[in-house]
């Protein structure tokens, strides 16, 4: 498993754990009163959860997996798209949590949403070249 | 096919088919007490979608495609998969007699079955976590 793709997934197992762990605290809130406070994490979790968890381990195990070019320089591709929609989820990760959780960082939110969708054009422009027949199985 | 991962992927199916009804089911009726049952299944419906089906569909492809924990166990510590698919379908389930605000009615424990779908639903993604965790790595 290459690096970038071990970095990819731990990162995305640390959003799952916190995205579960914020979703717990919903679902309690829900039944028990005391705990209702943490109702407002709902989007961060669902952001958590989806765009940091699920969203991106299939982005790194598709960097692992899918067919590499073995008469290029370079193995796996354009690296740089899938370094730059790495960093751009997680900053765009990041700047949607700090607008949600600090009202004075509300103007943040709107600035993850152009991250997201840097985030998104950047991983399609790496793996699209990515998804073709494994060498020497093209026929 | 790992055994767990043969559990994971059928599960997870019956999720995904379970989630899908709810969503059809909401689509089609829109006024009356159906309506408004099946309106407060739609969030437990989500949750059968990304955690039952997309969850479960990552859970058990990557304990089976990951590299090996060690020449010995090759697929590391079973009891962690196992706590994991154990605990995000008892949590589910749990999920389903408990969230829709209409069990109110029904009957009164509904607080402590919640708190218990949370908690199980959270100890399946820790335990996933701390299985998947040292397997993440180049060989």
């Amino acid at each position: 498993m290459p690096t970038r793709s071990q970095w990819t997934l731990r990162l995305a197992l640390i959003y799952m754990l916190g995205g579960a762990t914020l979703g717990a605290m919903v679902l309690i809130g829900k039944v028990h009163p005391p705990l209702g406070h943490w109702m407002p994490t709902l989007p961060l979790h669902i952001a958590w959860m989806v765009g940091g968890g699920f969203l991106q381990f299939v982005m790194g195990t598709a960097f692992w997996i899918l067919p590499k070019f073995a008469d290029r320089p370079s193995f796996y591709g354009n690296v740089f798209f899938f370094d730059a929609a790495v960093v751009a989820l997680n900053a765009g990760l990041l700047s949607y949590s700090l607008g949600q959780a600090i009202s004075a960082f509300t103007f943040l939110k709107s600035g993850s949403g152009l991250l997201f969708a840097i985030a998104m054009l950047a991983w399609i422009a790496h793996i699209f070249p990515r998804i073709k027949p494994f060498q020497g199985m093209d026929k | 096919m790992p055994r767990v991962t043969r559990w994971f992927l059928k599960s997870g199916l019956i999720f995904l088919v379970l989630a899908l009804g709810i969503e059809v089911a909401a689509s089609v009726f829109h006024t009356g007490t159906l309506a408004a049952v099946i309106g407060a299944l739609r969030p437990t419906a989500f949750h059968f979608f990304f955690v039952g089906w997309m969850g479960q569909l990552i859970m058990g492809v990557s304990h089976w495609f990951f590299p090996r924990y060690s020449r010995e166990k090759p697929r590391g510590h079973l009891s962690l998969i196992w706590g994991a698919f154990i605990g995000i379908n008892l949590g589910l389930l749990l999920r389903l007699v408990s969230e829709p605000v209409f069990w109110n009615a029904v009957y009164s424990g509904r607080a402590a079955v919640a708190i218990g779908a949370a908690g199980f639903q959270w100890v399946g993604f820790f335990c996933y976590l701390l299985h998947i965790w040292p397997r993440i790595k180049g060989k």
